[in-house]
């Protein structure tokens, strides 16, 4: 039921985009190739990066401008954390995986440590989003919200 | 903003177990270390249920962030806007979790520990 919910929501117009995102996410993140096994950080700071010219380019107030960029560099910083616990967990789960005699209570207890802190960061991503939103105008908000670059670069997405 | 939550969760959203690290070469070495022909099939068809979810898994988060980014998107949109949508990503991964876990140990129960260190722990 939840699925053919999420399925409804399915959106054509970005669906190209994000078919490149995903796949090029889904590499650097899956191990696709092969040895690769840590996430990649500077793709986690590429888009914060751009988030910022957006908003040194549309926000004409300079005092807001000021403390939107103060916000962003406030997410560069949790995001650094939670890259840092994130990596440390997934060094966890590799060798629990890899071990004949991981117990299904390991696997339990890593799962129950890393689902609350995962929840908690996404609460604090929609968090600086909605101080970023609320010193924004509407028009304001549509500009900075403008993805202009897909983070891909042509030559790795192959659409049959 | 939606940039970066999509790039973050992605990029964190990434599979770590040797199903998809050293997934290409399964097969052979399964068939290399596995001489019975049922054991091989059942450890195979354990091994291609890991890959078909994690397809599947991949294909729902991509469902979910393209919900993601239609709120979002809406300037008016308010915390509670995001309450499913952040409950359904922390569901999605944590049935990623525990689906993993579950092939896992039920590859371990299909083999010896001596075949699960050939197959898992080739010599690099």
């Amino acid at each position: 039921m939840a699925h053919n919910n999420r399925m409804k929501m399915k959106n054509k117009k970005i669906l190209k985009i994000y078919v490149r995102l995903i796949i090029l996410l889904l590499i650097i993140s899956s191990g696709c190739s092969g040895s690769k096994t840590t996430p990649d950080r500077s793709k986690g700071e590429e888009p914060l990066n751009e988030q910022k010219k957006l908003i040194e380019k549309n926000i004409s107030n300079e005092i807001k401008k000021a403390e939107m960029l103060k916000l962003v560099d406030e997410f560069q910083l949790d995001l650094e954390s939670f890259y840092i616990y994130y990596t440390k967990h997934r060094e966890r789960m590799t060798t629990l995986h890899r071990s004949y005699d991981t117990t299904s209570e390991q696997f339990e207890q890593a799962r129950n440590e890393f689902i609350p802190k995962y929840k908690q960061f996404l609460s604090t991503v929609i968090s600086i989003r909605m101080k970023l939103r609320d010193l924004s105008t509407q028009d304001e908000w549509k500009a900075i919200s403008k993805i202009t670059k897909t983070y891909i670069p042509p030559k790795d997405y192959r659409e049959n | 903003m939606l940039t970066s939550i999509l790039i973050v969760t992605l990029f964190l959203g990434g599979s770590n177990t040797y199903l998809t690290s050293v997934g290409k070469d399964m097969d052979k070495k399964i068939a290399a270390v596995i001489e019975d022909e049922k054991q091989q099939k059942e450890i195979q068809a354990l091994v291609e249920e890991a890959q078909d979810f994690l397809k599947y898994y991949n294909s729902n988060i991509l469902y979910v962030l393209q919900n993601g980014q239609m709120i979002n998107s809406e300037y008016k949109s308010e915390v509670e806007d995001f309450n499913l949508w952040v409950d359904i990503l922390s569901s999605e991964r944590e049935e990623y979790m525990e689906k993993l876990e579950d092939i896992h140990l039920k590859l371990v129960k299909s083999m010896t520990k001596e075949q699960w260190n050939l197959i898992v722990h080739p010599v690099e």
